[in-house]
């Protein structure tokens, strides 16, 4: 029997993985050029950039800090099922729909209680830590299922403290990009749009709070929250707002969308307790993604021995 | 016509197909009754050019498979009998299950396997409980007698994927902990709701042989089987208070619900009122 391998395109010939990445960012840069100059003042320094297209490799380091020992959920289950209801409310339609998304360019606006009020590409916001870090967390979704993700990105501290909240900053509040066109999702009020999240001051400095551009190595897929997401790792995941826009310090309690929506269902704090049932559905369990049996839910997700003391004296079961 | 309609055409081959006369988007079902009415009636239904349809072009093509799979099944019918018929109705219900295990052995069920499954079982209840309770009205629309004999597979299916449905909850969201089960049933709406859903549908399923209704008597047995009512409207509710804000889906269920059981309140209060008048 002959067993012959397909030579139908020699191997030469195959652009390198780099090469069309770089002409595709070409592209949208000569887009960005031709389209919007005003922005493209402000958001320098694209070309070269750490922060690149969806899917590109990163360079990065490993971090101490987070989990070690559980296995990482395969990339293929964190990047199709996903609640991004900007997308659809279904689990696969964030995969489906999210190309529609444009994440270059891409700008933060920080303002507010803060030194200067200012908008940030992506790449000068990484650049107030000295390089993207590795956490690998787990992250455990109000809805009782549970994955383990390699993030790829800065702590939030780093970027709190370059831009300088003046003293009357006490929280930070977080909003998703607004644009029907491009999130269609928008289009049905399931949600107040734009989505908007928030931490109290001392949660969003905490060293295990990030702001992730990447995960498993590569730049965030669309569906994932491109091209800036907030992790927060001992807080149910609706709490880690997507595609981030603007981050504003506020000097009181800011609205949150879930809140928002069921109050009663989601408080502003959100932190993973096993002992507070959602009141529809326990929370002592949660089903890891690639697992039979249920695991039991730890309290703070299990990063009680870090964040614990930031909640000391208060009643976690009327701040839920 | 039919060039005007996108759904035309789809409709003129359908009659094609089942050998009935199209005539300007009407279709005349003429071999299948005899009552005038209700060939006039399955008429204007079937019509894809009628200005209802005509508003809404968009579905024309959805409007024109209804029809054209209506036509088939008629044709089925008049064909090969009650029987054929019923194989087809039984395969329509196994298709569900058939794409779950086909999914399960290709690694389709996606990240979450298990929820996967429960989400489908319990849709698939849903929407087998709903089809059972469109028999009558559609029957009565039609005036197609034999309609009702699809009514027990349908009923019997429904029950089968509502089994389906608490046995994934029972042992592979729950792993048989009774405490956990027992706080779920008295302490969660939804799960109450579903619960009782499902509780409902047992006395029905236990009593749908012949053997049973002979047994009970006619009356009776349609007293019981009144209950599936109750379990459709609380399976609707189950399904409505899981849903965390995208009401759309629970709310269709409702929305074919409510036209199913205002159908029967209609009929009854006409039923009614003719009772009054000539008992007068």
């Amino acid at each position: 029997m002959l067993i012959r391998k397909s030579q139908d395109i020699d191997s030469s010939e195959i652009t390198p993985k780099e090469v069309y990445l770089n002409r595709r960012r070409f592209i949208q840069e000569a887009a960005l050029a031709a389209t919007g100059l005003a922005s493209a003042a402000l958001t320098a320094e694209l070309p070269g950039s750490r922060h690149a297209n969806a899917g590109e490799k990163l360079q990065f380091r490993k971090s101490e800090i987070g989990i070690q020992g559980e296995d990482m959920t395969p990339f293929k289950d964190i990047t199709t099922y996903n609640n991004f209801y900007e997308f659809g409310t279904d689990k696969s339609d964030p995969a489906r729909y999210a190309h529609t998304l444009r994440t270059i360019p891409w700008t933060v606006s920080v303002e507010g209680h803060v030194k200067q009020d200012r908008i940030y590409d992506v790449e000068s916001l990484l650049k107030m830590h000295p390089s993207l870090e590795e956490r690998v967390y787990r992250m455990r979704c109000v809805e009782g299922w549970s994955m383990v993700i390699p993030w790829i990105g800065i702590p939030l501290a780093s970027v709190i403290k370059a831009v300088q909240p003046t003293s009357k900053a006490r929280y930070v509040a977080f909003q998703t990009l607004y644009d029907p066109k491009q999130l269609p999702g928008q289009r049905r009020a399931v949600l107040r749009w734009p989505y908007v999240e928030g931490l109290r001051m001392d949660e969003a400095l905490h060293p295990l709070t990030i702001l992730a551009v990447g995960l498993y190595g590569e730049t965030l897929l669309n569906q994932n929250g491109a091209p800036i997401r907030l992790v927060v790792p001992w807080k149910y995941g609706f709490k880690s707002i997507k595609s981030i826009v603007k981050i504003r310090f506020v000097d009181r309690e800011p609205p949150t969308s879930w809140n928002l929506a069921q109050p009663r269902e989601y408080g502003f704090y959100s932190n993973v307790n096993p002992e507070v049932d959602h009141p529809r559905w326990s929370q002592a369990r949660e089903r890891r993604i690639g697992e039979f049996f249920k695991r039991r839910t730890l309290m703070f997700n299990g990063y009680a021995d870090q964040v614990a003391g930031l909640y000391s004296g208060m009643d976690l079961r009327k701040y839920y | 016509m039919h060039e005007r309609m996108p759904g035309g055409a789809a409709v003129a081959a359908a009659c094609r197909l089942a050998a009935v006369p199209a005539n300007r988007g009407q279709v005349a079902l003429c071999s299948y009754r005899t009552e005038r009415e209700a060939l006039v009636l399955q008429c204007r239904l079937l019509s894809t050019d009628k200005p209802s349809v005509a508003r809404f072009p968009k579905l024309a093509p959805t409007w024109a498979g209804l029809t054209a799979a209506w036509l088939l099944f008629l044709q089925q019918m008049k064909r090969h009998g009650i029987v054929s018929v019923k194989v087809l109705v039984w395969a329509a219900c196994l298709a569900p299950l058939l794409r779950l295990v086909e999914k399960g052995l290709t690694g389709g069920l996606g990240a979450n396997p298990i929820e996967f499954v429960t989400l489908s079982t319990g849709t698939w209840t849903l929407v087998l409980l709903l089809a059972s309770l469109a028999v009558t009205p559609l029957r009565h629309l039609t005036g197609l007698p034999w309609l009702v004999r699809l009514r027990r597979p349908i009923g019997i299916f429904a029950f089968f994927y509502g089994s389906l449905h608490l046995i994934t909850y029972v042992w592979l969201d729950k792993f048989f902990d009774p405490g956990e089960i027992v706080n779920d049933v008295l302490r969660r709406p939804f799960i109450t709701a579903g619960f009782l859903a499902y509780l409902l549908l047992v006395p029905l399923a236990a009593t749908s042989t012949a053997g049973a209704i002979r047994r009970m008597g006619g009356k009776r047995w349609q007293k019981l089987h009144r209950l599936v009512y109750v379990s459709a409207v609380a399976g609707v509710l189950h399904f409505w208070w899981k849903v965390k804000a995208d009401i759309r889906e629970p709310m269709l269920y409702a929305s074919v619900l409510a036209v199913l059981l205002g159908y029967r309140l209609a009929a009854s209060v006409r039923r009614w009122l003719a009772a009054a008048k000539s008992g007068r």
